[in-house]
């Protein structure tokens, strides 16, 4: 009889879980609520990604990520269309983002934030056009887009702030 | 869900100067953006019936122009820079209602007649958002 083996969840493996669980629930929150503008989400779930990265890494905020889009395609029944890899797009281009963040000078979670807000919508309208839309005016929508990234960053990066303070614990 | 679990391992302290240096500069290229982005005067239109372009009229240069549709003429007026359907031998008279059309990228069509005008030149602006 082969030797009955034991899969034992580390440490990270449970923060990873527990850091994905609450940004999926945010994600599916968010989903649920009705937009202020078709097309945009304030993506607070990124709160989680940020506050997770400055308190345990990059690796861990990824991994999140990762989870949470995939997780949250799946819950939402929107994995593998073309809203998924819109998000997956937003996702990948913001943690490329937040790696740069990560380790630029006297820069904490509010700055993070916002280049992760700005790229995650440079890396979305990136996807739209090279997949769906390639459409001359397409740019147009960008400075619309920007400004709310813009505003939607600073706000869950000052949560983040607070998230990040708070767990931190002198 | 065990105490230790959220221990960080580094952090910082409340927004630092970085931050406020990454939210100027994202404030300054969103400014920028508004201000080099639409939406520019036209300076042509161009008149089409079905898929052929048949005029090119310079919106600087007043004057009306008879177009021959597929259902009679339409007639365009240029003036002020602008372009638009007097008349057309539609029943619901739909593009004389749109009005003038000045900024690039804004459309005017008679759809039954077949014609369309279309102001080209400048930079484009919005011609209709949709999701």
């Amino acid at each position: 009889m082969a030797e009955a083996r034991t899969l034992t969840p580390t440490a990270d493996d449970r923060r990873i879980a527990a850091l994905a669980a609450l940004a999926v629930t945010i994600h599916l929150a968010e989903a649920a609520l009705p937009s202020p503008l078709p097309g945009f989400k304030p993506g607070l779930a990124n709160v989680i990604t940020v506050a997770a990265l400055f308190l345990w890494g990059w690796s861990t905020a990824a991994w999140v990520t990762a989870l949470r889009v995939l997780v949250g395609g799946l819950l939402l029944g929107t994995f593998l269309s073309p809203t998924f890899a819109l998000s997956a797009g937003g996702a990948v281009a913001s943690l490329a983002a937040l790696a740069v963040a990560v380790r630029l000078p006297a820069t904490g979670p509010l700055g993070a934030s916002i280049l992760a807000a700005m790229a995650h919508t440079t890396g979305q309208f990136l996807v739209a056009w090279w997949l769906f839309i390639p459409h001359p005016d397409l740019p147009l929508l960008l400075p619309p887009l920007l400004t709310l990234a813009v505003i939607a960053g600073t706000v869950s990066g000052t949560i983040a702030t607070v998230v990040v303070n708070g767990l931190r614990r002198e | 869900m065990s105490e230790g679990l959220f221990e960080g391992r580094n952090g910082s302290r409340a927004p630092r100067p970085g931050d406020w240096t990454i939210l100027l500069v994202a404030g300054a290229l969103v400014t920028a953006l508004w201000l080099g982005g639409p939406a520019g005067q036209g300076s042509r239109a161009e008149v089409r019936v079905e898929d052929t372009v048949v005029a090119r009229l310079d919106l600087r240069q007043p004057g009306t122009y008879t177009i021959d549709g597929r259902l009679g003429p339409s007639v365009l007026e240029v003036a002020d820079g602008a372009v638009r359907f007097v008349d057309s031998a539609c029943s619901s008279h739909r593009c004389v209602a749109s009005g003038a059309h000045r900024h690039a990228g804004e459309v005017a069509a008679c759809l039954p007649n077949r014609v369309t005008v279309a102001v080209r030149g400048g930079r484009g602006g919005y011609d209709t958002l949709h999701y």
